[in-house]
């Protein structure tokens, strides 16, 4: 039996499979404070439903494997909850994480702010000792210093150090030195090095990730040690094991050491199961667009595969601004997050034109027709005046949307603007489908694919509401919305496969190629790959070892990522081929190739994983119950190409039995979410329940 | 899913429309940074990408840019290469482009490039961009050339490409006359295959709206964004606000002086009493100058409409013929950033009473600081690279100036390692100077010292461009000066422009300056500074000295018991 949970800022979704297939499906309310409390109240109350289903036979907790996706580390740093941490750096440059890379991320803004760094600058100590780049030590370490900080860190009650040292990406014999030292004279410290969590060459862009880990690190070990004890107190003897940002999972051990790997653990469990979807549904690229409560995100899988990328930033100011945040030298499942959701509001900007987000009205004061106080219209609200979600079946029923506050809400927006209240709804739901066309065109273009080919998969609270709308602005003519939208991610981790993404930077140049460093390279990949792996009790003949590297013409500042061969490094034809390889890559990237110029690896990578597993959601059909009508009713609803409200069926998607045609305009509601259709398009349910809409 | 028509004038559609001219603009910008081939362009973004209508006016630019280019595109567009190349004389396929000084951004690596956007038959937009070539023969990049020729060569506006074949003979003579051509060669092409993902993308877009020309859209754009512009001018008091600035200039100061002649809805900037032009790397041409007077008028007038022509409409500046800020044709300017980015605080000072919220402290980071190192290593190869630095911001009100910072330029810098590999070259320190913040209610960011050792076992020839080592960078609003640069060899202070020669294991230091401080320092609040004490941002000799604390008077006044301590 396997069961995933994950925690949201509201929500703690949860999906289990039994061992004859069955799923079962589960939701509780998060606690922020103490995010283990929720999910232990989920693991109690799906293990008793079985227990009260299957009576006396039914034999306890048994084998159960945990997966788990979390906000504890993003919130640590999003809310400066981390522990009290220092940094430790080469002398002469205690001052990196002031300094950063001295640009701007607004150019007529005069007012830019960027977060205060994660450890204060009395924190940061200087060491003497120097590396040169060919690894010369120019000055040895002066480990007294060394001794002399320690005791500091004791005295100031330092709970986490980040050691990053110059040039440590190759050369981490001072930074490894540094922590046995500091585990004699501060053992209760815990020790971040950059050379293990992220020996990658740009000093401040792995100094900001080190630190990122330190600061989260205790809390972490706190989370998992907590929660594998009480596990353990309820008889779940199984394994427990988190999603990374980069798609895979990972042992606790591992989640412990680099908890910066998770800090996109939650989205990128949302696109597993997008990739999952897409597979079950036949489908070798789409593009999956999970939109929630205050942001969407939007992820390009090309062949079944969530694209990984090297670098993401953390805690932007002002949310969404590019460049404001920490960079993060880590590898995540590459999407782009827009802060436009549910909960982002509608205001006259200064210019006289309507403006959506990124100020967003989250859980409190919510959207107006939440009622709980919001007076500014939000893209809830628009949905609701549209006539996309119900006043009465929001949540199934269970939570009842105040249509008039919305009302009010809207039509004052709309003076401002000298327009009328439904013109200004229709705006600010046509306005976030816009932003999400624009992301989503911008990410495809970036990977030189065409947007229009791919069918979209939307889930999310509000993203089956707003599919239909961004399909026509891309040109797609394919949506699917699956079955369990509320809590995809909980069901992508079912099938997440154990994995870790590990790198290092060796720069070395075609022409000087050196196989013997390769073999070494490749070795030392593999054997702490294979560690992890084997933590997850994966049995070591299932492993699977794939080799990238990232390559860039001599004298570039941005590599491309190209596949190792799999052949001897010293076999001539291995560079012949890794050649080729990349230039493939590179004009199928740029379009033109550069001819005569040596080429040269930054960075080599391996993915050690285990084996994938498929989650069917045919065990989820038990959700749906017995057969019914599944025409619930019908609602006016706008639609702008019929250029005004109309009255539009209402259908229970539960109810619905694969192949029967539904013609647009319709309106399909599930639990959790709402699926909009216009008129020119159809949609039927497919044999795994997930409903495909097809656009003419 | 065309829209018929559409409405230029409804809040929503005109939104819609004017965003996705931005995400053109800025799906050009990602072109162009993918595929250059050099770091200045990729590392630094030292290019942008601007959308024109077909009378070569800003319509968007990308979101990541710089200043200068963005304002001096256009001005090239609709003063030099429209006149130059009248519609009938261009067809699909054809790219222009040039890196002529007065055309351009004033200095020659610049390279200036337009690519016309047809549609039945006509043009309808200009697709535009500017990217710093890393190399472009002459000096490399340096303030000592006399004129200049000196500095490289020069392509006068011309077809690069001709009905999309490209002209060779051109390709041929640049890579000819540059130390870097493969680089070079890479970056122009980058250059056109942006323009032509503009193109591509624009066109896409009029399909879809169902549009002949971007007339009406222009307009909208325009008269909106230049109605703004006057209104935000109108709620200033009208007035001729002076003031003026002496920096180091090269041999001799340099004074700028400037009268913002703030009208009912218009501006004019006229800087008479500047002085004469000199025969060094730091002349400014109009372009240049015209580009940094209308952004600091941006940042305090509008900071949030998206840059477009309609913005600059109600902007106009002068400056005395002769003057280093309109210089003679074939006057030095390969470093005429070190003149041209203190435009802006020198604006913002003039103006410090009429907007003394908006007003921000001379910062350290105007100019630039290049460190341009080259020589060659052990086994004879070359090696050439320039390191940039920046002092600290200028304070602003409500808040301390950041250390540090790119202004009014935006460029990043090169990470250490990736320097230390490419240069044989040994970072000592890079680290911040306490005290080095001018002193303020609100205190200018804090300057950094920098250390390098040529760790080769030849000479390593340093091409330095630095400011604000005899004249600091000021306050506004009482704020008090930052701390000067200085540029120190083997210890000593020595001429801190131009060529230095540093011999196998030896030191260069250079310190940047601080910003300069907003508001009177005795306002500034105790917990600001004893935040800054804490954190060694200031030392208890600087809090005393700059701000009258002491730290035995807080003792006394907040922790008693530990007075004697």
């Amino acid at each position: 039996m396997k069961l995933a949970f994950d925690t949201g800022g509201t929500f703690t979704d949860f999906a289990m499979t039994e061992d004859d297939g069955t799923i079962l499906l589960h939701k509780v309310l998060s606690t922020p404070d103490a995010p283990a409390r929720a999910v232990l109240q989920g693991v109690d109350e799906l293990l008793e439903r079985i227990r009260v289903r299957d009576g006396a036979k039914a034999a306890g907790g048994g084998t159960l494997q945990i997966l788990g996706a979390t906000t504890v580390v993003t919130n640590a740093v999003l809310e400066r909850r981390g522990v009290h941490t220092a940094f430790i750096t080469t002398d002469g440059f205690q001052d990196m994480l002031r300094i950063r890379t001295e640009g701007r991320y607004d150019l007529y803004d005069l007012r830019i702010k960027y977060p205060d760094p994660l450890v204060s600058r009395e924190f940061c100590f200087g060491v003497d000792e120097r590396i040169a780049a060919d690894g010369t030590v120019i000055k040895a370490l002066d480990e007294d210093g060394v001794r002399t900080i320690g005791r500091t860190l004791v005295a100031q009650k330092v709970e986490s150090v980040a050691v990053c040292l110059l040039h440590a990406y190759k050369y981490g014999e001072h930074e490894r030195r540094i922590a046995e030292l500091l585990a004699e004279v501060a053992p209760g410290v815990s020790v971040s090095l950059s050379s293990a969590v992220c020996p990658e060459v740009r000093e401040y862009d792995r100094a900001s990730t080190t630190v990122v880990n330190a600061y989260t690190r205790p809390m972490m070990v706190g989370h998992v040690n907590h929660l594998e004890r009480e596990l353990s107190k309820r008889g779940v003897d199984g394994q427990l094991l988190w999603m990374t940002s980069s798609g895979g999972v990972v042992p606790s051990s591992s989640a412990s050491r680099t908890p910066v790997r998770l800090i996109e653990s939650g989205p990128a469990a949302g696109a597993v199961a997008a990739a999952d979807y897409a597979k079950q549904a036949g489908e070798v690229s789409v593009l999956s667009f999970d939109m929630g409560g205050t942001t969407a995100k939007l992820c390009l899988i090309p062949n079944g595969q969530p694209m990984v990328a090297n670098d993401l930033e953390v805690a932007r100011h002002e949310r969404f601004r590019k460049g404001s945040g920490f960079p993060l030298k880590i590898q995540s499942i590459h999407m782009i997050e827009i802060g436009a959701g549910g909960g982002s509001i509608a205001a006259r900007n200064k210019m006289g034109l309507l403006a959506v987000g990124p100020r967003s009205a989250a859980a409190a004061p919510g959207p107006a027709c939440y009622g709980r106080g919001g007076t500014e219209p939000t893209v809830t609200d628009a949905d609701l005046l549209l006539g996309y979600l119900n006043e009465n079946s929001f949540l199934g029923g269970d939570f009842a949307l105040d249509k008039r506050a919305a009302q009010e809400a809207m039509a004052r927006l709309a003076v401002d603007l000298g327009i009328s209240p439904e013109r200004t709804a229709w705006g600010i739901h046509d306005m976030v489908n816009e932003s999400m066309a624009e992301a989503a065109s911008m990410q495809a273009t970036d990977s030189g694919v065409d947007p229009r080919a791919l069918p979209l998969i939307a889930f999310g609270g509000a993203g089956p509401v707003h599919a239909y709308g961004v399909a026509r602005k891309l040109g797609i003519r394919k949506v699917i919305c699956p079955l369990g939208a509320g809590v995809t991610s909980a069901i992508g981790l079912l099938g997440a496969p154990v994995a870790a993404d590990l790198s290092t930077s060796l720069p070395m140049r075609v022409s000087a190629w050196n196989p013997s460093a390769v073999q070494v390279v490749k070795a030392s990949l593999a054997d702490q790959g294979r560690e992890v792996v084997l933590a997850s009790k994966v049995a070591a003949q299932d492993i699977r070892f794939s080799y990238t590297v990232d390559m860039r013409h001599v004298g570039q500042g941005y590599e491309i990522s190209v596949a190792l061969p799999e052949m001897d490094p010293a076999d001539p034809a291995f560079v012949t081929e890794l050649m080729a390889r990349f230039h493939v890559n590179y004009v199928a990237l740029y379009g033109r190739a550069v001819s005569g110029t040596d080429a040269e690896i930054i960075t080599w990578r391996i993915r050690a994983s285990g084996p994938k597993s498929i989650v069917s959601l045919a065990g989820l059909r038990g959700e749906a119950g017995a057969v019914r009508d599944p025409r619930k009713g019908s609602r006016p609803v706008f639609f702008s190409e019929l250029g005004q409200f109309v009255e539009t069926p209402v259908y229970d998607h539960y109810a619905l039995l694969p192949g029967v045609p539904v013609e647009g305009p319709a309106i399909i509601e599930q639990r959790e979410s709402t699926v909009v259709m216009g008129p020119n398009a159809s949609a039927s349910l497919d044999a795994q329940h997930n409903l495909i809409m097809l656009l003419s | 899913m065309s829209i018929l028509q559409p409405d230029y004038n409804d809040p929503i559609t005109l939104q819609v429309m004017w965003d996705r001219l931005v995400f053109i603009a800025d799906q050009a910008d990602s072109a162009l940074g993918r595929t250059a081939f050099s770091p200045i362009v990729r590392e630094n973004h030292d290019y942008v990408n601007v959308l024109l209508d077909a009378k070569g006016r800003a319509l968007s630019q990308c979101t990541w840019s710089i200043p200068v280019f963005i304002t001096t595109l256009p001005m090239a567009a609709q003063n030099y290469f429209l006149p130059a190349f009248p519609e009938s004389s261009l067809e699909p396929g054809d790219v222009l482009a040039t890196n002529d000084p007065i055309i351009g951004t004033g200095h020659l690596p610049d390279m200036v490039m337009l690519t016309p956007i047809f549609r039945k038959g006509k043009i309808v937009a200009y697709a535009g961009s500017i990217a710093h070539l890393p190399d472009i023969g002459g000096r490399p990049q340096s303030p000592d050339s006399t004129d200049m020729f000196e500095e490289g060569i020069r392509i006068p506006m011309l077809k690069l490409f001709k009905a999309g074949q490209p002209n060779t003979d051109v390709f041929a003579v640049i890579e000819a006359s540059v130390r870097l051509p493969h680089e070079v060669r890479g970056d122009i092409q980058s250059m056109v295959a942006a323009n032509e993902v503009m193109s591509r993308e624009f066109s896409r877009f009029m399909d879809e709206y169902g549009m002949d020309d971007c007339e009406g859209l222009g307009e909208a754009i325009f008269s909106r964004s230049e109605r703004h512009m006057r209104q935000a001018i109108a709620a200033w008091p009208n007035g001729s606000y002076k003031a003026d600035m002496t920096i180091d200039g090269f041999e001799t100061e340099v004074k700028l002086c400037v009268s913002v002649e703030v009208g009912d809805d218009s501006i004019h900037v006229d800087y008479t009493g500047t002085s004469p032009e000199v025969a060094r790397g730091i002349n400014v041409v109009p372009h240049y100058r015209v580009a940094h007077s209308v952004y600091a008028l941006k940042c305090l007038l509008d900071p949030e409409t998206p840059n477009n022509e309609g913005c600059m409409i109600p902007l106009t500046d002068s400056a005395p013929a002769g003057s280093i800020l309109n210089p003679r044709p074939h006057a030095a300017g390969a470093a005429r950033n070190l003149v041209g980015h203190c435009i802006p605080s020198l604006i913002f000072k003039a103006l410090q009473n009429v907007v003394p919220q908006g007003a921000m402290g001379d910062s350290g980071g105007a100019p630039i600081w290049g460190l341009n190192c080259q020589g060659q290593r052990a086994d004879g190869t070359a090696y050439g690279s320039a390191q940039n630095f920046h002092g600290g911001q200028g304070g602003r009100w409500s808040m301390d100036g950041l250390d540090t910072l790119s202004f009014p330029s935006n460029c990043r810098v090169t990470p250490i390692e990736m320097y230390e590999l490419a240069v044989p070259v040994l970072t000592e320190c890079k680290e911040l100077i306490p005290d080095s913040g001018g002193p303020g209610e609100f205190r200018g960011g804090l300057g950094q010292r920098g250390v390098i050792r040529n760790l080769s076992d030849r000479e390593m020839n340093i091409y330095l461009s630095t400011e604000h080592v005899k004249f600091p960078c000021l306050g506004v609003l009482g704020g008090k000066a930052g701390r000067n640069g200085a540029v120190l060899h083997q210890g000593k202070p020595v001429f801190p422009k131009g060529r230095i020669v540093l011999a196998p294991g030896e030191r260069l230091q250079i310190e940047l300056p601080g910003g300069g401080g907003w508001g009177n320092a005795s306002e500034r609040s105790r917990e600001l500074i004893e935040d800054d004490l804490r954190q060694g941002l200031v030392t208890a000799e600087g809090a005393l000295g700059d701000y009258g604390y002491s730290a035995a008077d807080a003792a006394v006044e907040h922790v008693p018991e530990k007075a004697t301590a």
